[in-house]
């Protein structure tokens, strides 16, 4: 996956087209259903071969053959992340999702059967009393299966990945 | 990053307090825990006299080579010297004070202060011209000790005290486990590729602890257990055995200057050859197991493997060598605490041998793996409970009754058992009341 500060390659403004007003609204979906705990819906919106799920750590572009990532899910992983996430032992998430974000500047690019659409975040996240606020960036690969978009990859920056972090109890 | 927007308020302090009867053969007082002015005693008395774990040999290789961090809430400098010497300087100007480096690595021909540009040489002399002073009395404070073993880098700042040798002793013998498991018998650390993760809750809360696993990783264990094979995962081999249970042949182990173990050693040896089967079937693995007999014959390299590198110890106070990772405890207060997480690379291994360490490190521990998160909850809620102020005493005393000691001096009873919790306290309690 290409950096997402590769800006000054995107040649053409982002058209207020008809797939920019579909893409935007599939974003705000999947925050809404990451922020409020349904997994299964949020899972849901996968593709289901060889999907990417990878949040990098201490740097934007940490190569994860040589360093560590925050989240670095396949299928199977992302699969066994759900089943953690609504685990009745699983005593992080004892007490209902509670997390709230906001995203903009949303840029999109197709390349061949694939959107690639760029997005930042603000999220705030209650642990425990403590109200957190993280902020990142995102970019998505999509890809339309008859007529449903479906996430092929997604990558999230989060600003100050290489800073002391405590434990992320939401889906960045 | 996260910012914090509201923040609980800070413990009482405990004006005089009576230190020897905080730690009783069976509990101990939650002060220990929540009270700061014991804190601001315990960085006096115990991380500033006692060795402290600063660095491996591999984040600083070349001279000129620095790593800037904390120890004992003191700023630090580890310098590569000309000579390969390493030296650890109080990362302090002795001019007004300002820290000369940044947190974190970088290279440097001298070490110059922003603030009126006094320099200093790699091993810390003062060579700029000040108007003050006697240049020769104007250097950086070095910590007084510096000493290391098979590349694991201690310091203390006491200028007198047990050899490294002495206060490592048994420990030794884990920390080779992790060692052996390379083919060179050396390891790699890259001071980039870290997990930080922080929790608000006191350092001590990070003992070994073989009780928790069942109840405190509940959902990893039912995890995990669905998959095929878990041999070398963080919660055992448990297709095998449950390395957990009393029944097993695991061992919690107690060593003095507060070290300890969770022994796994005894169920691996006794299931050696399904684990170095298991270990061959991964990236890598057979190119590894074959060069691990070519270098040791078979008998010694099936042992080793069988071990997987995994001393599961603690080295008091501030270092733990867990399954893929050496990690570092750096207490910020009574009520919080950062873990730095590093994962061991080996050295003449092939790059797929590595990365399945990596990913297995993910797997369960950083801020959102399966394991970790659980782990500072349950820390956090400990910390709140410790603020009760009736009856306020935590029971450390299970096994007590059933526990037996070994050559060395080395208390040992089955995993659960609090032995490692107690040789963590009887430590502390010798050196604070000393």
């Amino acid at each position: 996956m290409t950096s997402m500060k590769s800006s000054e390659n995107k040649t053409e403004f982002t058209p207020a087209t008809v797939e920019f007003h579909s893409i935007s609204r599939f974003l705000v979906n999947e925050a809404q259903l990451a922020d409020k705990g349904e997994y299964d819906a949020w899972l849901a919106l996968w593709a289901d071969e060889e999907i990417k799920y990878w949040v990098p750590c201490n740097w934007d572009d940490a190569d994860p053959a040589e360093s560590l990532a925050i989240i670095l899910d396949d299928r199977a992983h992302l699969e066994e992340r759900m089943v953690r996430m609504k685990h009745r032992r699983a005593h992080t998430f004892s007490q209902p999702a509670r997390a709230q974000r906001v995203i903009g500047n949303i840029c999109i690019v197709k390349e061949n059967e694939e959107w690639v659409v760029n997005s930042s975040f603000t999220l705030g996240s209650i642990n425990r009393g403590e109200q957190s606020v993280w902020f990142g960036e995102s970019e998505h690969r999509l890809i339309a299966e008859q007529s449903i978009w479906r996430i092929k990859s997604k990558k999230v920056n989060l600003l100050g990945n290489d800073q002391t972090l405590t434990s992320l109890l939401f889906l960045p | 990053m996260n910012t914090t927007i509201s923040k609980k308020s800070s413990s009482v302090t405990q004006k005089d307090p009576d230190v020897l009867q905080l730690i009783q053969p069976d509990k101990v007082h939650s002060s220990i825990f929540t009270d700061e002015g014991i804190f601001d005693l315990e960085m006096n008395k115990l991380f500033r006299r006692t060795w402290l774990f600063a660095l491996h040999e591999s984040e600083i290789p070349n001279p000129g080579d620095f790593k800037a961090f904390d120890l004992a809430k003191t700023p630090v400098i580890a310098v590569r010297n000309k000579d390969q010497s390493i030296s650890m300087l109080v990362n302090r100007c002795r001019h007004r004070g300002a820290t000369l480096c940044e947190r974190g690595v970088g290279n440097a021909r001298n070490l110059t202060c922003w603030y009126h540009g006094w320099v200093y040489d790699l091993d810390g002399s003062l060579i700029s011209d000040v108007g003050q002073g006697k240049k020769e009395e104007l250097g950086l404070t070095r910590l007084p000790r510096v000493d290391n073993y098979r590349g694991f880098v201690f310091t203390s700042f006491a200028p007198e005290g047990e050899t490294l040798d002495e206060y490592l002793n048994e420990a030794r013998a884990f920390m080779d486990i992790l060692l052996d498991y390379s083919p060179t018998g050396r390891i790699r650390i890259n001071p980039k590729v870290v997990h930080k993760y922080k929790f608000q809750g006191n350092w001590k809360q990070l003992g070994m602890d073989g009780y928790h696993v069942h109840f405190v990783h509940a959902s990893v264990v039912d995890i995990f257990s669905r998959r095929k094979n878990t041999a070398g995962s963080a919660v055992g081999a448990l297709q095998i055995e449950d390395p957990w249970s009393d029944e097993s042949s695991s061992r919690a182990r107690g060593f003095p200057f507060g070290h300890a173990a969770l022994d796994l050693r005894q169920q691996r040896l006794d299931n050696a050859d399904s684990l170095v089967e298991a270990v061959k079937k991964g990236p890598g693995g057979k190119a590894y197991a074959d060069k691990m007999t070519e270098i040791h014959g078979a008998e010694r390299a099936r042992e080793i493997i069988a071990l997987h590198g995994d001393p599961h110890l603690g080295v008091f106070p501030n270092l733990q060598l867990i399954h893929d990772h050496l990690r570092v405890m750096v207490p910020i207060s009574a009520s919080e605490t950062e873990i730095h997480m590093y994962p061991i690379f080996l050295e003449d291994v092939t790059p797929e041998f590595n990365t399945a360490r990596l990913r297995n490190h993910e797997d369960f521990y950083g801020p959102a793996s399966f394991g970790s998160p659980d782990d500072a909850e349950i820390f956090e809620r400990v910390q709140e409970g410790l603020h009760a102020g009736v009856n306020p005493w935590m029971a450390v005393g299970r096994g007590l009754d059933r526990d037996w000691v070994e050559t060395g001096d080395v208390q040992v009873g089955p995993i659960s058992d609090e032995v490692t919790q107690r040789a963590q306290f009887a430590e502390w309690r010798r050196l604070m009341t000393d």
